[in-house]
């Protein structure tokens, strides 16, 4: 059957795709040359010989229990408690439910009333845990003098309100980063009606704003887009990763899964189209998937504008023939089901004939809505606040905003400029960039765990941000250095948010808050949607002059990092990017043409200069990117912040600040010189780190063939052994784990293993043990490309431990370490492990990890590290292995809490920390001997496969293949 | 040929035999004698506290229940400790002047916590519940000896691995009726088994309570 496309081998490198047959291909590319000599070798020997003995003595340290002095009210001690609070990225807000432990919060989860969240949290909300308890981040106000406290701090903006009042204001701006708090905007409206002559800027790094501007031409008003994508039929998008990591990921994806479903005979499953740049997640996901330098999709969407009677005539354009009639054919049918997406970066006539098409096809009021801005904006950037400061109009400043002068544009001496100020407060969580003499304040930002506040989802719904702990650092929230600022002595947070909803609030206002804190949101407080109709004739003109061809650059948000603000964090530093699965570092991705065109490799060191400025950066060849296109993502380099105390887990990064190479708010650059160097620095990519023995790893097929014969996807290998072993079969008990993953609905945004990290105290291992393939994840994402370089499909499969029933790596344990108990789990027994790592080399999944070194900063000397585990998980040290647990003390507390209540586990009641993080329920879990269970269910389903299952080791970890939906005419 | 060896020396060569194994044998015997005593385990041996808490008095003599003061035993695996202000419930009236009591009074008017010295400590590689223990049979005093007859706190019994599997891998003689699990003393010292107080707990097969997933996770 030629329509089957899960015969063609797929490949996971460029060197693997290069090599046929399927060979082994070193995923260490060079580990790094030992610098110990012989004789210190032979020292090193000695002295672990003589404490390996002293590790046997020793009695128990002596431990304190230290009760509360007085007990709050319903705490239970050892039971953790949950507050429902909010997490912001790029000013909006994502439901979460932190878990708090004795007081620490350990792990964040998706609110499950959140819209923005439905349940699940992205890496951003989760890696939160981790910036909270960062000894770095700032502890007390300082000036030009040093630590100042706050009362000084209160002085000095009493004597600079003493100004303003004379003026009205004049002279004085306030710079805010994207914010949706409508609390802390009825604050700064409230300073701006006091001195009405206040400046407002606003600093996003991400978005240039041609989405908004858009709207304002079109329909007279700025508006945000609000996607139904679970009403969308086919959707086609232009360089917009919907599916990527964002605000509304957690929901966008859900939306998507919900339409990949082939249970109801195909009726409703999508079909997605993806015109994209850089390879981004959407386009794995999308049916068919176009790759274009983002320079040529706006021409792409002219082309489609013209097919679909938008523009009148033909025109020329990037798209093929055929690609473009099936995309306007499936469109135009799908009517009022149909959506376009375009990118942030195109241009503010790409996005108008965005909203035009929508129109035509009837989009709005379906799988479209249009709302009022969630992000109030001022519209003026970081460029009219530097002009502002030029002039002289702006004299005092208030910088509400994390770090404006390392993430300025190039072109843009902000630093510079801002010394001409007579008084300037700084307002964030790390001192950033300050230059010895600077006259700034800066006041700590207190953290989101730890403050009172609000905010509003992407389609509008407000909700509250609830502290989760008091603060570990002195700090302020950006409403409460607000109302400091305006000459409140004693500014509280509390009041302040809780004043706000009171006056909005109904007449029985104690009722919704406690509701409100409870769960979370403001009910009923989502934006209605607008009534508007687009003005075809407010259509900017086509510019005629912008350069198509030659080299260009796309500067991205990072996948991990977002705009480098992330660039501390060492769980989201060593996360590996979904596509490129690069970690600790950035680099300038490129297509293999281009890199060929160029005299480029992977790994060599290139210098990028643009207009603005220059970098030096490593390049990575990546399968599937855009041919005369080089995408690097921005980011800023932190300074060199020695915690107090020292600590470990403080590891550089390879990251460059590419933020010098903006030029304005330029995201695509056409104006752009690389020049390959002669140095070579390695990119460290763990996709190769873990390979697997077979090329029946991922099974997909057309959805089509698979309603039609839905057992295609059964055949299993011919020479498959039969199902006997010589090992006597495992014991069983009263319930049988089992896990199954949908690789039709994982869309590969890492969301488990971040979650998995979290949960399960799993160390960072750093850059340079990251190098030597030490990355301790226990579920990893793989990806996979079938297909040729250029034009590559892209497939992601999580792996964690498969819990076989006949496991081998139980076989060759010296010490029984590793065994099974009844329940068909495949335990790990630490403290029974002597670190043979036989267990290791024999797991044919490759989903083992060893702690080489003591990668855990346990003990007493790190307390604000060690806060964040979950003490219902033990902390390995050196020389044990570990691996997957499908989260055993989940499963016990689960029986432990069945148990005191005489009562069986219910049919779902154990969910796993990857289960509950994954934002399209991809992955299932349950006791496959209870026929309730919805993972018994999906055990039965026809698409349902088994990674090597030739090797008869059983796992209890399945797979449901991937359908894919394609367009009759574009099949190959 | 003379004698390159004289008497005394063949002597001297059975002493050092002797010795030596001797010595191995001692040794042997000593680090097995020290591994079975009190210093290995720390059974029976009175921690410092920062005030010298007397279970007997309180329990025993004033008849306080256990959970007034270990107030999340069945709730949580946590049994828990009692705040200062639950002790200030009745030190704010008795013995409110006591030299042995400073402590906790000024950790209530410092709000300072008292730090009591642990005399139970698990490795940390294994985790005990308390509550899934008294909800099926398992009494205070089965772990915790005869704590209402102890004026300082100790340790009643090893809490070793070995220990802990001698009631896992056969429960019916350690379990007590619902009525005893809070009471202040052992109930009995008779090793019979109970099969009723098994089939009314439900206890699971001893078997399922010697998976390694039981306790080590």
């Amino acid at each position: 059957m030629t329509r089957q496309p899960k015969n063609r081998r797929p490949w996971q490198s460029l060197a693997e795709h290069d090599a046929a047959p399927r060979v082994f291909v070193p995923g260490v590319p060079d580990a790094a040359t030992p610098s110990t000599t012989r004789r210190e070798f032979l020292q090193l020997v000695s002295a672990s010989m003589a404490a390996a003995g002293l590790a046997g003595c020793g009695q128990r340290r002596p431990e304190a229990i230290v009760p509360y002095v007085r007990m709050p009210e319903s705490v239970v001690p050892g039971q953790p408690r949950h507050y429902a609070s909010t997490l912001s990225l790029a000013g909006i807000g994502r439901g979460v439910v932190v878990e708090t432990h004795e007081g620490r919060p350990t792990r964040i989860d998706g609110n499950p009333h959140h819209p923005g969240s439905l349940g699940t949290a992205d890496i951003f909300a989760q890696a939160a845990v981790l910036d909270l308890y960062d000894a770095r981040r700032a502890r007390a106000p300082t000036n030009a003098d040093g630590i100042a406290s706050y009362g000084a701090l209160a002085t000095a903006l009493a004597d600079a309100r003493g100004g303003w009042s004379k003026t009205g204001g004049a002279g004085l701006a306030v710079l805010t980063e994207p914010d949706g708090s409508p609390s802390f905007h009825a604050a700064l409206t409230a300073l701006r009606s006091r001195w009405p002559a206040i400046q407002w800027y606003q600093h996003d790094t991400l978005l240039p704003g041609n989405r908004r501007e858009a709207t304002r031409r079109l329909f007279g008003q700025a508006a945000d887009a609000v996607c139904r994508l679970d009403h969308a039929r086919v959707v086609a998008s232009f360089d917009c990763d919907i599916l990527g990591a964002g605000p509304a990921q957690a929901a966008m994806a859900r939306q998507y899964a919900t339409t990949r479903d082939p249970q109801a005979g195909g009726e409703g499953f999508s079909r997605w189209y993806a015109v994209e740049s850089t390879p981004a997640l959407t386009g794995a996901a999308a049916d068919h998937r176009l790759g274009l330098p983002a320079t040529e999709i706006a021409a792409g969407l002219e082309q489609l504008a013209a097919a679909l009677g938008v523009l009148d005539g033909a025109v020329e354009g990037p798209l093929p023939g055929h690609w473009l009639r099936a995309l306007a054919g499936d469109l135009r049918a799908a009517g009022r089901a149909a959506l376009v997406l375009v990118g942030d970066h195109l241009p503010v006539r790409a996005h108008a004939l965005g909203i035009l098409i929508n129109e035509r096809l009837q989009a709005p009021g379906n799988t479209l809505a249009y709302i009022d801005p969630v992000v109030p904006s001022p519209d003026r950037g970081l460029a009219a606040l530097a002009a502002g400061i030029d002039a002289g109009r702006v004299t005092s400043l208030l910088m509400l905003c994390h770090d404006p002068i390392a993430t300025a544009p190039g072109d843009l001496p902000l630093a510079g400029l801002l010394q001409r100020l007579d008084f300037c407060v700084h307002h964030a969580p790390y001192t950033g960039k300050r230059s010895p003499g600077d006259a700034f304040w800066h006041v700590p930002q207190l953290h989101e765990l730890e403050a009172w506040g609000d905010g509003r989802a992407f389609d509008g719904t407000a909700s509250l941000v609830q502290p989760a702990i008091t603060p570990l650092f002195s700090g302020m929230t950006r409403s409460e250095l607000l109302r400091l600022a305006a000459g409140e002595a004693a500014p509280s947070g509390y009041d302040i948010v809780r004043g706000y909803w009171r006056e909005r609030g109904g007449p029985d206002f104690e009722a919704s808050w406690r509701e409100s804190l409870a769960s979370g949101l403001v009910r009923d407080s989502a934006a209605e949607p607008l009534e508007m109709r687009p003005d075809p004739r407010a259509l900017p003109r086509r510019d005629r002059h912008s350069r198509t061809g030659g080299l260009s650059l796309r500067l991205t948000r990072d996948e991990t990092l977002w705009d480098g603000r992330y660039v501390r964090n060492p769980w989201l530093q060593e996360l590996p990017r979904p596509l490129a699965k690069t970690v600790w570092g950035h680099c300038a991705l490129l297509a293999p043409a281009t890199a060929e065109r160029l005299g480029i490799v992977s790994h060599q060191r290139l210098r990028i200069t643009t207009r603005a400025g220059s970098v030096e950066v490593s390049a990575f060849v990546l399968p599937g990117h855009a041919a005369e296109q080089l995408s690097l993502s921005l980011c800023t380099v932190p300074e060199h912040e020695e915690p107090p105390g020292g600590g470990a887990e403080h590891f550089t990064a390879d990251v460059v600040d590419s933020y010098r190479l903006r030029t304005g708010e330029d995201l695509v650059i056409t104006e752009v010189e690389v020049v390959p160097l002669s140095v070579h620095r390695a990119v460290i990519t763990t996709q190769t780190h873990h390979s697997l023995h077979t090329d029946d790893v991922i099974r997909e097929a057309v959805l089509e063939d698979y309603l039609a014969d839905p057992d295609l996807l059964h055949d299993e290998p011919a020479e498959r052994p039969p199902e006997h072993s010589l090992y006597p079969p495992p014991p069983e008990g009263d319930y049988a784990w089992a896990m199954t993953i949908d690789l039709n609905t994982c869309i590969g945004c890492n969301a488990c293993t971040l979650a998995c990290q979290s949960e399960n105290n799993i160390p960072v291992v750093g850059p340079a043990e990251a190098r030597r393939g030490r990355v301790m994840h226990w579920i990893r994402v793989d990806r996979y490309y079938r297909d040729e370089p250029q034009a590559p499909r892209t497939r992601f499969q999580p792996v964690p431990c498969m819990h076989c029933e006949y496991a081998p790596c139980e076989l060759v344990c010296p010490t029984a370490a590793t065994l099974h108990d009844d329940e068909g789990l495949n335990v790990m027994v630490y403290n029974r492990c002597i670190g043979t790592r036989d267990c290791s080399q024999n797991c044919p999944y490759k989903v083992r990890r060893f702690n080489w070194l003591e990668y855990n900063p346990y003990g007493r000397d790190v307390p604000l590290s060690a806060a964040r585990f979950n003490p219902d998980v033990t902390v390995r040290s050196e020389g044990v292995m570990e691996k997957c647990t499908y989260c055993i003390q989940r499963i016990s507390r689960a029986r432990r809490e069945a148990k005191s209540e005489n009562r069986p586990i219910g049919a779902d009641e154990v969910v796993t920390a990857c289960q509950s993080a994954c934002p399209t329920r991809a992955i299932t879990f349950g006791d496959m001997k209870n026929p309730d269970a919805r993972v018994s269910g999906l055990k039965k389903s026809p698409r349902r496969y088994d990674l090597l299952g030739e090797l008869n080791t059983r796992p209890r970890t399945s797979y449901l293949a991937r359908l894919v939906n394609p367009h009759p005419d574009l099949e190959e | 040929m003379t004698q390159l060896f004289s008497p005394l020396a063949d002597f001297v060569v059975r002493l050092v035999f002797v010795v030596v194994v001797a010595t191995v044998i001692l040794l042997a015997v000593g680090a097995w004698a020290w591994w079975r005593s009190p210093y290995a385990d720390g059974t029976g041996i009175i921690v410092d506290q920062p005030v010298p808490f007397s279970h007997e008095h309180h329990v025993s003599g004033l008849g306080l229940d256990c959970r007034y003061c270990h107030l999340s035993v069945e709730n949580s695996s946590f049994a828990g400790m009692p705040t200062s202000y639950t002790c200030m419930t009745c030190h704010s009236q008795l013995w409110d002047e006591s030299e042995m009591l400073r402590p906790v009074r000024e950790s209530l008017a410092r709000n300072e916590p008292l730090r009591w010295q642990r005399v139970h400590n698990l490795a940390d590689f294994a985790f005990f519940d308390h509550r899934v223990h008294v909800s099926n049979g398992v009494g205070c005093t089965s772990c915790h000896g005869d704590i209402g007859e102890m004026p300082l706190t100790m340790k009643a019994h090893s809490m070793s691995m070995s220990w802990c599997l001698d009631c896992h891998r056969n429960p019916s003689p350690h379990l007590e009726p619902s009525d005893r699990i809070f009471a202040a003393s052992a109930q009995s010292t008779d090793s019979e088994p109970h099969p009723e107080l098994m089939a009314a707990y439900d206890i699971d097969e001893p078997s399922r309570l010697v998976q390694c997933s039981i306790c080590h996770r």
